[in-house]
C-alpha cells in the first residue's frame, strides 16, 4: 500500500479555520430532507438484471419452454422495476407469470383473431 | 436489505458524521434507513434529535442483556422530521459504560443478530441498517467487534491520513475474513479528512470513496447540523463523496436483494 500524502497543518490553525466557518455556515440555506432525487438508475438496473436471472432459473425449474421464459421475462421487467428496492418471492412470481403466459389474455389481438388467421 | 457498520480503530475519523450523512442521502433517495447507535457517547442519536439517548432502553442495553426491548425514534433535523430514518439510541451513557462488563462473543453475536432480525421484520421493512460504532480494535474489544462483523453484509471502513488513521486496515481485513470466512461480505473504504485526493490506495477493497479534509464540514458538525444538508460551495466535495457512497450502497443493496440474502 502506498501512503497518501500527509497533512501539513497544525491543530491550532485548524481550529481557527473551523471557527471562521461557523458564522458562514449558520447563514447558508439548507436542503430540505423532502427534496427527493430518487434511486440511482444504475442500482435499479442491477436489481432488475439480478432479479431476471433469478426469475429465469425459477421459470426453468417450473418446466417453462424457451418461448414461455422469454415472454414471462418480458412481462416481469416492469413488475421488478416497480417493486424496487424490495425483495420479491421469485418462485411465486414465476408461477404467476407462467400462468399468465399459458392463458390467452383476451386483449384486442386475441379478441378479433379469426381461428384461421 | 443490507447491514453495514462503520468501523475504525481510531477515534475521531468521522464515523458518526458519515453515518448521519449517508442515512440522510439514502433517505432522500427514497429508502428506509435504520440507524443502530452502539456508541455510548450517543453523538449520532443527539445529532438526529434524540434528547435523552442514555435514559431509554436502547441497542447497547439490549446487546448487554439489560433490557428485552429497544426504543425507536424518528430522526429529526433542523428542516423537520426525516420520516424514513429511524434511530435506535445506545441506551447507556458514559457514566455506566457497558464495555466494562460485556457478555461473551457468542452471546453478543446472537443478541445483535436478534436485534437486526427484529428490525428487518418491522412492518415497513428497512432497506439499509447502518450501525455506528465507537473505535473498536480486535485486541481491546474482540467480542463486540466479532459480533458486529459476523452480523453485517457490507463493512464500511473509515480511515484518515492522520498518524494511526490507516495502518490498521490491512490487519483488520485479515481479521474480518477469519470471523466470517464463508459468508459473502463486501468492504467499502471511506478515506476521510484527506490532505488531497491524489495518491493510490489499494488494500483489496472493492470500493473506495475519498473525502477531503474540510473545516466547513467540521464547523457544520460542531453546530449540530448534518453537513450534507447545508448548501455551501465549500461543502460540494463532501456532498459529492457522500452521494458517491450512497450510490455504492444502493448498488450493493440491489445485489444483496438477490444474491446474499439474509
Amino acid at each position: 500500500m502506498r501512503l497518501l500524502p500527509r497533512r501539513r497543518k497544525a491543530v491550532g490553525e485548524e481550529d481557527e479555520e473551523i471557527m471562521s466557518r461557523v458564522r458562514r455556515i449558520s447563514n447558508r440555506p439548507r436542503i430540505r430532507p423532502g427534496n427527493n432525487p430518487g434511486p440511482s438508475k444504475e442500482a435499479v438496473e442491477v436489481y432488475v438484471e439480478y432479479g431476471l436471472r433469478e426469475l429465469e432459473n425459477a421459470l426453468r425449474s417450473l418446466g417453462a419452454s424457451e418461448d414461455e421464459v422469454r415472454e414471462a421475462l418480458r412481462l416481469a421487467k416492469k413488475t421488478l422495476t416497480d417493486s424496487y428496492p424490495n425483495p420479491v418471492n421469485t418462485e411465486e412470481l414465476a408461477r404467476q407469470l407462467l400462468g399468465m403466459v399459458r392463458t390467452p389474455q383476451g386483449g384486442p389481438r386475441h379478441r378479433f383473431r379469426l381461428p384461421w388467421a | 436489505m443490507i447491514v453495514t457498520p462503520l468501523i475504525s480503530q481510531k477515534g475521531g475519523v468521522g464515523k458518526t458524521l458519515i453515518a448521519a450523512s449517508l442515512a440522510t442521502a439514502l433517505s432522500m433517495r427514497g429508502y428506509r434507513v435504520w440507524l443502530i447507535d452502539l456508541d455510548p457517547n450517543a453523538t449520532l442519536s443527539r445529532a438526529l434529535g434524540i434528547s435523552n439517548p442514555g435514559g431509554v432502553s436502547g441497542a447497547l442495553t439490549y446487546v448487554m442483556g439489560l433490557g428485552r426491548s429497544v426504543k425507536v425514534f424518528t430522526a429529526v433535523t433542523e428542516g423537520g422530521a426525516m420520516t424514513n430514518v429511524r434511530v435506535i439510541p445506545p441506551g447507556a451513557t458514559i457514566g455506566n459504560n457497558p464495555y466494562n462488563a460485556l457478555p461473551s462473543t457468542a452471546v453478543l453475536t446472537s443478541r445483535l443478530g436478534s436485534l437486526i432480525s427484529g428490525v428487518s421484520s418491522y412492518r415497513a421493512m428497512p432497506n439499509f441498517i447502518i450501525i455506528d460504532t465507537p473505535a473498536l480494535t480486535p485486541s481491546l474489544s474482540p467480542g463486540l467487534l466479532t459480533a458486529i462483523i459476523s452480523n453485517s453484509d457490507v463493512i464500511t471502513l473509515v480511515a484518515t491520513d492522520e498518524p494511526g488513521g490507516m495502518g490498521w486496515l490491512g490487519k483488520f481485513l485479515e481479521y474480518s475474513s477469519t470471523v466470517a470466512p464463508t459468508r459473502r461480505q463486501d468492504q467499502v473504504a471511506v478515506l476521510n479528512k484527506l490532505a488531497n485526493l491524489r495518491g493510490a490506495f489499494d488494500v483489496g477493497v472493492r470500493y473506495t470513496v475519498k473525502i477531503l479534509r474540510n473545516p466547513a464540514v467540521e464547523a457544520a458538525w460542531r453546530m449540530g447540523l448534518i453537513p450534507y444538508l447545508v448548501k455551501d460551495p465549500e461543502l460540494a466535495q463532501f456532498r459529492k463523496s457522500i452521494d458517491e457512497l450512497a450510490v455504492i450502497m444502493e448498488r450493493l443493496n440491489a445485489e444483496y436483494t438477490w444474491v446474499g440474502r439474509r
